[in-house]
């Protein structure tokens, strides 16, 4: 499903280069669940906004379901993720002013799906992360793991093929946080594919894969 | 889509209070304003509108021209109108009237002055006169019938089934109620609230049979195939050949009526000017600066405070917005905000409309059912909107999600600088309009402090009506033994406006190419010290006036102009009479019709005992004003039994001379005061911004030891220099714009350097109370409270 050779990356300011990422290569399969972990700084998050098509690579190739989508221009890669691919943040991400329906609602709003099939949708899924009861509320009234549920159905709602999740647990604690990780697996067992970025060595258990990180580099992979 | 965009938009109005006041408030200020503006503006271009025939119809005008100074006119000779409508094919029909005059009408023991005509039976038609009662074809054939408007019907007999009742005119004769119309509305040039068949003023003038009389007006309506400029081509000359070439002086031409109002006046070479065109467009301006300030302040406020929308940004690019989708969120929300200042700004000019009518002196209402000014409301909300959402629009949609969404704070760099730009622009504007203002101020100030010639303070005037003309010796007498009276003068016309001159004056050593223009002017012996006027040279009238029937006293710029070494006093003055007139006095220059220019020549003569005229009345300083007028009032109604006592002081007629120029000083004034309050809005909210912004520093800043002034005083720093800056672009713009507009009056102030310094402290001094509070509460807040949550 994905398939990176050589990708570069780097960040400029007006006196300082930074290499982020430096000729990494890298694939995922079809179906497979994996963690990417390494230290601060390493370019864990850099790599993932750019699997996720939200950020441009300086070098490299980048093969997406086998299409090549390293030269693609914003609205191009806007329109291959918002029917591919879902996220999920550490901090949820949520926006404040919408309902937890609202939020759920959103992707399917940019994907132009009609109203009665997104209510449909919208219900199922939120039965789905057991959060339905909470649906007219807004997102400062629920909890950090309620918060991460409803960015969990958020990220789904459009039946992606991609999950990228970017330590989804670094704000739960250990129940909360052992809740989205079930989530994330029910999801992979029905056939999506998920790629996480991870500090937590129980987390990246779930995982098939762990990609280990340093320097913008991948130093190690570990098949579960 | 949209309901998702208005939902958001409306939770994000209703969860920042501050904010949202801050732009509805200052929106709806702009609104109101330029609403009530153009509510004026449509009056002013709808004039004369009421009439079906405005496209065909015009008055005739008259242009004489002497020593290379022409005069336009809508005075015309009485026999004009009927030999227009016999000789022209093109010509519909013609009516005439006489110019607009008050006279006393009584039923019972009531008694008003109405405003009326004298006009042709054709009068009805051209102006399709809309009849509740009688008939327009037969109203106006009686010699003594009138018609009336409904509202003077109401007056009188509180109903308008009349027609065949009688009312008294002047105390006089009977006259039938033949025709009630409709009235019509106030922007219409010539109202009136009764037409009297002219055949009825005709009587007796026989002057009115003479072509080289102007007295009347006559209106012509056009057939709709004629062509305006042939039909005028036609008859430039129509006096020439009407008198086989005797009168060469009168040329006539077709004025349509869509120009009486807006334009109305002309240069002395006869070209038309603009008239109150010009104003339609400073206020037009003038509305639209007012809205642009208004949407300056939301572009500012909406990308100040853009780091609270970034993460929603960021966000719904991240599930697939795309950059136009955000667009056209960010403009739909401003579009809202700017519908809900338009409701508000409804109920604003709905509070203030009695107020604007008041100060533009016309009867405006809001006309919400009108379609017209619906979608006038909903233009000036898209266009806000538009203007005011598209930049923040644009700035908001291009925040790169991983950045906004990593929590980096944004460089405000280019935005900052726009919005800097913004401020300056804002204050700008409202520096200058401050300034144009005091200007406008003080420019009418300066004239009416001006040394007229004449002491105009403590004098009463009222007009010689019915019988006071023949009794005036009694009448004089009497009024100073009341001993509130210190003298009384008499003349023919109003100091203030001598609407009467001549050419065709002769004396010796005149040069012959040279002919000049004469103001006329009738006095009794008694005008000249009542109104404190002072003799150079020569004597006054005498008591006995009829000894110097053939006697004139002439004015400086008179004397100037006949150019002797010798005493121009006992000179003779040639007006093709058998007597030729003697100078006896030359009295100093004093102002009269134009309040901005010097004096021009004219020529006293005496006042024609049982002429009608004005009554001067000097009171004495030490009186009461109440007790003179009542004392007064008295004596006056004594010898005019039957007429109300109808005065006026001379220094109000005096102030009412400058009522245009008040209207449009008071007005500027209000918009001035507007702009500044809502460019404040704009800078406080920018201001709570920066200081939310900077919180941190201040914080570091404070835990380093700074002090809270100088901490107030960092914060406020920026926008003092927003406001010098803006001085700096505003001063010379108004120099330059106030100096152009001085210049147009002959008899100007100065533009003073000190205006400008006041109008920069003034605004300077709004800004900083504006932003300081904000600054101080910045900095005495507890630095733990902005540090902790790093």
């Amino acid at each position: 499903m994905i398939k990176i050779t050589d990708l570069q990356k780097f960040y400029r300011t007006e006196e300082v280069e930074t290499v982020a990422l430096n000729n990494l290569s890298m694939q995922v399969k079809r179906g497979e669940f994996v963690a990417v972990m390494g230290p601060s700084g390493c370019g864990k998050s850099t790599l993932l906004n750019i699997v996720g098509l939200l950020d441009d690579l300086d070098g490299g190739s980048y093969l997406f379901n086998d299409i090549e989508v390293a030269h693609f221009n914003e609205r191009k890669r806007s329109d291959l993720r918002k029917h591919n691919i879902g996220f999920v943040f550490q901090s949820f991400n949520l926006i404040d002013e919408l309902t937890v329906f609202e939020n759920v609602e959103l992707p399917l709003i940019y994907t132009k799906v009609p109203a009665a099939e997104r209510k449909k949708r919208v219900e199922e899924v939120l039965e789905k992360v057991q959060i339905m009861h909470r649906r007219n509320h807004f997102p400062q009234q629920l909890s950090g793991g309620q918060q991460q549920r409803v960015a969990v159905a958020r990220a789904v709602v459009n039946k992606p093929k991609l999950i990228l999740a970017d330590e989804p647990t670094g704000n739960l604690d250990s129940n909360n946080g052992n809740e989205v990780m079930q989530l994330l697996t029910e999801l992979n067992e029905q056939g999506t594919t998920i790629v996480m970025v991870t500090h937590s060595e129980h987390d990246a258990r779930f995982s098939d894969r762990i990609i280990r990180m340093l320097d913008g580099q991948v130093v190690m992979e570990v098949v579960g | 889509m949209l309901k998702n965009y208005l939902k958001i938009a409306w939770r994000n109005l209703s969860k920042s209070k501050t904010y949202s006041f801050l732009n509805i408030f200052g929106l709806a200020i702009g609104i109101a304003c330029a609403s009530l503006i153009f509510l004026w503006v449509e009056d002013e271009l709808t004039f004369d509108n009421y009439f079906p025939n405005k496209e065909n119809l015009h008055i005739v005008r008259t242009k004489q021209t002497a020593e290379g100074h022409t005069y336009s006119f809508t005075a015309t000779p009485g026999p004009l109108s009927a030999a227009l409508k016999e000789d022209v094919p093109e010509i519909k029909n013609t009516a005439r009237i006489t110019w607009n005059q008050p006279l006393l009408f009584s039923l019972g023991e009531k008694s008003i002055y109405e405003n009326g005509y004298y006009a042709d039976p054709a009068f009805t038609d051209i102006f399709s006169l809309q009849f509740i009662e009688g008939s327009p074809k037969t109203a106006l054939q009686d010699i003594n019938s009138v018609v009336i408007s409904v509202s003077m019907a109401k007056r009188f007999f509180e109903d308008t089934h009349i027609v065949g009742k009688t009312l008294k005119i002047n105390n006089d004769e009977e006259y039938t109620v033949s025709g009630v119309v409709e009235d019509l509305p106030s922007n219409t040039t010539y109202r009136f609230d009764w037409l009297i068949p002219f055949k009825n003023y005709e009587r007796g003038e026989s002057w009115l049979q003479t072509w080289n009389n102007n007295g009347v007006m006559t209106f012509v309506q056009l057939k709709p195939s004629a062509d305006l400029a042939m039909v005028n081509k036609k008859i430039y000359e129509f006096i020439e050949h009407k008198t086989n070439g005797e009168s060469t002086w009168s040329k006539t031409f077709l004025y349509p009526m869509a120009r009486w109002h807006l334009y109305d006046s002309f240069d002395s070479s006869g070209n038309e000017l603009e008239g109150n065109i010009k104003f339609v467009r400073l206020f037009s301006i003038i509305a639209w600066v007012i809205l642009i300030i208004a949407c300056i302040n939301f572009m500012n406020l909406a990308t100040a405070r853009s780091e609270k929308r970034s993460k929603e940004v960021g966000v719904r690019k991240v599930v697939g917005a795309e950059k136009n989708t955000l667009r056209i969120q960010f403009i739909s929300e401003s579009i809202l905000l700017a519908f809900v200042a338009a409701v508000v700004a409804v109920g604003m000019a709905w509070l203030s409309l009695q107020n604007f009518n008041t100060l533009v002196n016309k009867e405006l209402t809001l006309g919400l059912t009108q379609p017209l000014h619906l979608i006038a409301l909903l233009l000036i909300v898209l266009i806000c909107g538009l203007l005011a959402g598209s930049y923040p629009a644009f700035y908001l949609s291009s925040f790169n999600p991983v950045t906004v969404l990593k929590g980096v704070k944004l460089k405000m760099g280019k935005a900052a600088f726009i919005r800097k730009g913004l401020v300056v622009l804002q204050f700008t504007a409202s520096i200058v309009l401050i300034i144009c203002t005091v200007i406008v101020y003080q420019q009418i100030q300066y004239v009416k402090n001006r040394d007229l010639g004449y002491n105009r303070q403590h004098v009463v005037t009222t007009s010689l009506r019915g019988s006071m003309k023949d009794h005036l010796p009694v009448l004089r007498e009497e009024l100073k033994a009341t001993g509130v009276v210190e003298n009384i003068g008499v003349s023919n016309m109003s100091v203030l406006n001598i609407g009467s001159n001549t050419s065709g004056i002769d004396w010796e050593g005149k040069d012959s190419n040279n002919d000049v223009l004469i103001s006329l002017l009738q006095s009794d012996e008694n005008y000249l010290s009542t109104l404190g006027m002072k003799l150079k040279n020569g004597r006054n009238f005498h008591s006995s006036l009829n000894a110097d029937s053939s006697s004139v006293v002439i004015n400086e710029a008179f004397a100037k102009l006949i150019q002797t070494d010798e005493d121009v006093v006992g000179k003779t003055l040639d007006r093709g009479n058998p007597t030729p007139y003697t100078i006896i006095g030359v009295v100093e220059n004093f102002v009269y019709n134009n309040m901005y220019s010097a004096a021009e020549p004219l020529m006293i003569l005496p006042h024609d005992a049982g002429s009608s005229g004005v009554i001067y009345i000097r009171l004495r300083p030490t009186s009461s004003t109440e007790d003179a007028l009542t004392k007064i009032g008295e004596v006056i109604k004594k010898n005019n039994p039957g007429y109300p006592f109808e005065y006026y002081f001379l220094d109000e007629q005096f102030n009412s001379q400058f009522k245009t120029e008040t209207m449009i000083q008071r007005l500027a004034s209000v918009f001035a005061v507007l702009s500044i309050v809502i460019s404040c809005l704009g800078l406080f909210g920018l201001a709570a911004f920066t200081a939310e912004r900077r919180t941190k520093e201040i914080g570091v800043r404070k835990v380093l030891g700074a002090s809270v002034p100088s901490l107030a005083n960092l914060l406020s720093k920026e926008f003092v220099q927003l406001v010098l800056i803006s001085c700096g672009v505003a001063f010379p713009l108004a120099w330059l714009a106030m100096g152009k507009w001085l210049e147009s009056y002959s008899y100007h102030t100065k533009v003073h350097w000190w205006v400008f310094l006041l109008a920069g402290i003034g605004a300077l001094l709004v800004a900083l109370v504006t932003v300081s509070s904000q600054a101080i509460k910045a900095a005495v807040a507890n630095p733990v409270d902005s540090l902790r949550d790093e």
